[in-house]
């Protein structure tokens, strides 16, 4: 509905994605998924390997065009937001440009959207000390560690100012101190500036900690068990994670889960 | 806690000493080295050989031929200084015995810098060890330019003298502390190649360009007269005669039988053998000297069949006639077998060192007035000039193609194959196709040099264009980029090193190019020409020609090499970390 579009950041019914239809390797990577996300929420996407979830977000980014379904972002489709530059993304990979230093990285997405090179300037510079790096603006990409290059990975996304910030498992590459403190930063990034997030990942504890909606999802086919909601309080620190109420919600999460595939999932999360 | 100190310092120190001490006796040994090989030269007179024949003496000699000269007939500008030489003595043509004095006052200061260092260095060892890695380099660089001024000389053994103590000087810097970078590392693999060079040279000279290992020699009677070994051979007395073809078929058929009559022939119960196999060796390698062309082996007839090949035959009783060229030359001569032949490194095939430079300091073609230095230079610049083009065209033609096939599956699917097969056919059978469509001059040259170019850049800017991951694709998909923004700022950037590895390959391949190009084109300019007519004439004279000719055009070939490379350097200064 039309008083609801501005509220409504995503909006996706009956979503169906199939991969090679007909032949024998088809894979449903997706069905029925029915999911709505109000603008400013912060939501993990959480299932084991093979259960859409990456697919569900490509989907979203217009990156992969969904087999049948409605979609709609901001009232538009995908592909309309997608050419209003309204995505920003952070795949696992940095994916920095070894060529460039930091901040050209950042003001890449600048330059191919047509920002002059004062504002160009100005906004990166912005970004960097927004995920305080901004010391390390002239520096290459090979002179930084793991959880700088994320950084600057998500200034990137974040300096053309998107309404929607989709992540794929940022922080998977990185070991379990940086990991969390990066939770933390990215929360403080959240609060400051009020975006949607639509966050994947395969650790429970990881998606409790940081969003107020967790959708989990099961595979073969790729479809949503539950969608729960995460009532603890913001702003979250390192005592959230003693949080009785976080302790259950990591339980029932992970029983979820369990259900959904067989033992062998729970296996795969880390000890809160 | 018990505290345990472990005392480095007396193992170590000794070591320190012992390797002063080899540091010193090293250097002594070179600076004995270096004396005598100036007190060597202090002796000679004017009109020595050792001066006439080094490279400085023909530069000499022909710098005062050229003073004779009218003044615009002086070309070179090594003439025109001995001219201008001349005419501040107030002469019409420079003496030779001036330039020869001027040349041996030369040689002295240049020994005596020699000198000088080395003593330096002793000092050095003990109280400086730091310089010592220097002054090592500093005087094998020095003693190194001298291998291509000293003529190699019956009865001088200057040039020996001068291997020593370079090699000595070498071990030394084996053993000096101190890292070697980039430069000094370069500059010592230079020195052993050309220190190998004279030294293996040296070598085979003293093994007379064999190495052999001595067998048995044949065992055989010498009858004074040739019915005589026909007479023994027929009795049984013996089982074969060696002796000359031509005096064989006059008396006896051959074996197998041939066309023409043979009847008439004295000896009809014998036979020679017309089809031999004269190889002789131990896999393969020869044994020498082998069986004469001139000779054939007489036989009885009913044996013929046995027998074919000399090594059947050796061991066997044999009969031969006196004095004649059997005995002489072949059979009487030792016999070995040639473990290894050495004949590559004789003068013709590899020159000293010394003769290639003096090939470059002297005319091409007697009292000439352009050394070929001059020559070659000129024609190296003329050669170069085509490779650059050819270069250039390549590798635009390579991008180019690289970037539609990066963009297009249905065309490289297509096209590729005719790309690759296109490389295959060789490039002399290409080239005078081109000549004939483009006409003889530098544009087919250059065209030629760019069918070298291109392949490697097409294929490496393939592969470049399509080494981005697939997240960095999608990133910029999602930041609505069009296809040009993604070749432009993704792309083209992660393609530039594989581009420049292709135009590295390809700078040194369109320097072959041109060359081989230059042959068709009858292009009398170049190095192609140059090389051709020095590689017709397979003499003392010409085969040095043919060297330097090399030298040049390996000269052309790594200068376009490094300048790539300078390039490549700065153009990817942003990209790899710096691995030490």
């Amino acid at each position: 509905m039309v008083e609801d579009s501005r509220d409504i950041a995503i909006s996706a019914q009956g979503i169906n994605k199939v991969f090679n239809l007909g032949a024998d390797e088809e894979v449903i990577a997706l069905q029925d998924i029915n999911l709505e996300v109000e603008a400013g929420e912060f939501i993990s996407l959480i299932g084991p390997s093979g259960c859409g979830k990456s697919t569900l977000m490509r989907l979203v980014g217009d990156l992969l065009q969904p087999s049948s379904g409605d979609l709609l972002v901001n009232g538009k489709s995908p592909r309309q937001s997608r050419l209003d530059r309204e995505y920003g993304m952070v795949f696992q990979a940095a994916t920095l440009y070894e060529w460039r230093s930091v901040t050209k990285n950042v003001q890449l997405p600048l330059e191919v959207m047509g920002y002059a090179s004062d504002e160009r300037q100005k906004r990166a510079q912005a970004m960097l000390e927004m995920v305080e790096l901004g010391a390390f603006a002239n520096h290459f990409p090979w002179q930084l560690s793991g959880g700088m290059q994320q950084r600057v990975s998500i200034a990137r996304a974040l300096a053309f100012d998107p309404s929607v910030l989709l992540m794929d498992e940022p922080f998977g590459a990185l070991d379990e101190f940086t990991r969390e403190r990066m939770n933390l930063e990215l929360l403080k990034i959240w609060d400051q500036t009020g975006k949607t997030i639509i966050f994947v990942t395969h650790s429970i504890s990881e998606a409790v900690f940081l969003s107020n909606r967790i959708v989990v999802m099961s595979p073969r086919p790729g479809r949503i068990t539950e969608i729960v909601d995460n009532t603890l309080p913001y702003p979250r620190d390192f005592s959230t994670r003693s949080d009785p109420a976080y302790i259950k919600l990591v339980a029932r999460v992970r029983d979820l889960l369990r259900d959904a595939i067989g033992s062998d999932a729970a296996q795969d999360d880390e000890v809160p | 806690m018990t505290e345990v100190t472990i005392e480095l310092s007396d193992p170590d120190a000794r070591f320190q000493h012992m390797r002063k001490a080899t540091l010193l006796g090293l250097t002594l040994l070179a600076l004995a080295l270096a004396l005598s090989l100036w007190s060597s030269f202090g002796g000679l007179a004017l009109g020595d050989d050792a001066m006439l024949e080094s490279t400085l003496g023909r530069l000499a000699t022909w710098m005062a031929v050229q003073t004779e000269n009218d003044p615009d007939e002086i070309l070179s500008p090594w003439a025109r200084y001995a001219d201008n030489w001349a005419n501040d003595l107030g002469l019409e043509a420079l003496d030779v015995e001036i330039l020869y004095t001027a040349m041996r006052n030369l040689r002295s200061a240049y020994y005596g810098l020699i000198v000088v260092l080395l003593v330096y260095t002793l000092m050095a060892i003990v109280l400086r060890p730091r310089r010592v890695q220097s002054l090592y380099f500093v005087t094998i660089l020095l003693l190194d330019v001298l291998l291509f001024l000293i003529p190699s000389l019956e009865g001088h053994n200057a040039l020996s003298l001068l291997v020593y103590a370079i090699l000595t000087l070498l071990a030394a810097l084996a053993i000096t502390p101190g890292r070697i970078g980039r430069v000094l590392g370069f500059f010592l693999a230079l020195s052993f190649l050309l220190v190998g060079w004279e030294a293996s040279k040296a070598f085979a000279d003293s093994v007379k360009y064999k190495i052999l290992l001595p067998q048995a020699g044949w065992q055989y009677e010498a009858l004074p007269s040739m019915d005589e070994a026909l007479g023994a051979l027929e009795s049984g007395a013996v089982d074969y005669v060696i002796a000359d073809r031509k005096d064989l078929d006059d008396l006896m058929p051959p074996y197998p039988l041939d066309d023409d009559d043979a009847s008439n022939l004295p000896y009809q119960d014998l036979r020679y053998l017309a089809r031999l196999d004269r190889r002789e060796g131990l896999a393969f390698l020869p044994i020498a000297p082998a069986f004469p062309g001139r000779l054939s082996i007489a036989v009885r007839a009913e044996d013929a069949g046995k027998a074919s090949a000399v090594r059947d035959v050796f061991g066997g009783a044999i009969a031969t006639v006196e004095g004649e060229f059997a005995e002489e030359r072949f059979l009487s001569s030792p016999r070995n077998l040639v473990l290894l032949d050495l004949k590559i490194l004789n003068d013709l095939n590899l020159p000293h060192l010394q003769m290639i430079a003096e090939a470059f300091l002297q005319p091409a073609r007697r009292n000439g007035e352009l050394l070929l230095l001059r020559i070659l230079t000129d024609a190296g610049i003329y050669t170069l000039s085509e490779a650059i083009f050819g270069f250039a065209f390549g590798a635009a033609l390579g991008l180019v193609l690289g970037a539609i096939f990066a963009h297009s599956r249905l065309m490289e699917r297509g096209l590729l194959p005719y790309v690759v097969a296109s490389q295959t056919v060789p490039i002399l059978a290409i080239a005078p196709m081109v000549v004939i469509w483009l006409g003889a001059g530098q544009l087919s040259v250059a065209v030629i040099a760019a069918y070298l170019t291109f392949f490697p850049v097409t294929i490496n800017t393939l592969r470049g264009l399509q080494s981005p991951a697939a997240e960095q694709v999608e990133l910029m998909r999602s930041y609505a980029a069009s296809r040009w923004t993604i070749l432009w700022k993704l792309r083209l950037p992660a393609a530039l090193p594989y581009i420049f590895t292709a135009l590295k390959v390809s700078a040194t391949a369109s320097v072959v190019g041109a060359i081989i190009g230059e042959l068709p084109s009858g292009i009398g300019d170049g190095l192609g020409r140059a090389i051709l007519d020095f590689s017709s004439d397979y003499s003392l004279v010409s085969t040095p020609k043919l060297w330097a000719s090399i030298v040049m055009a390996a000269t052309v070939g790594i200068l376009f090499f490094v300048t790539v490379t300078l390039a490549e350097r700065f153009a990817l200064r942003g990209y790899v970390r710096e691995l030490d």
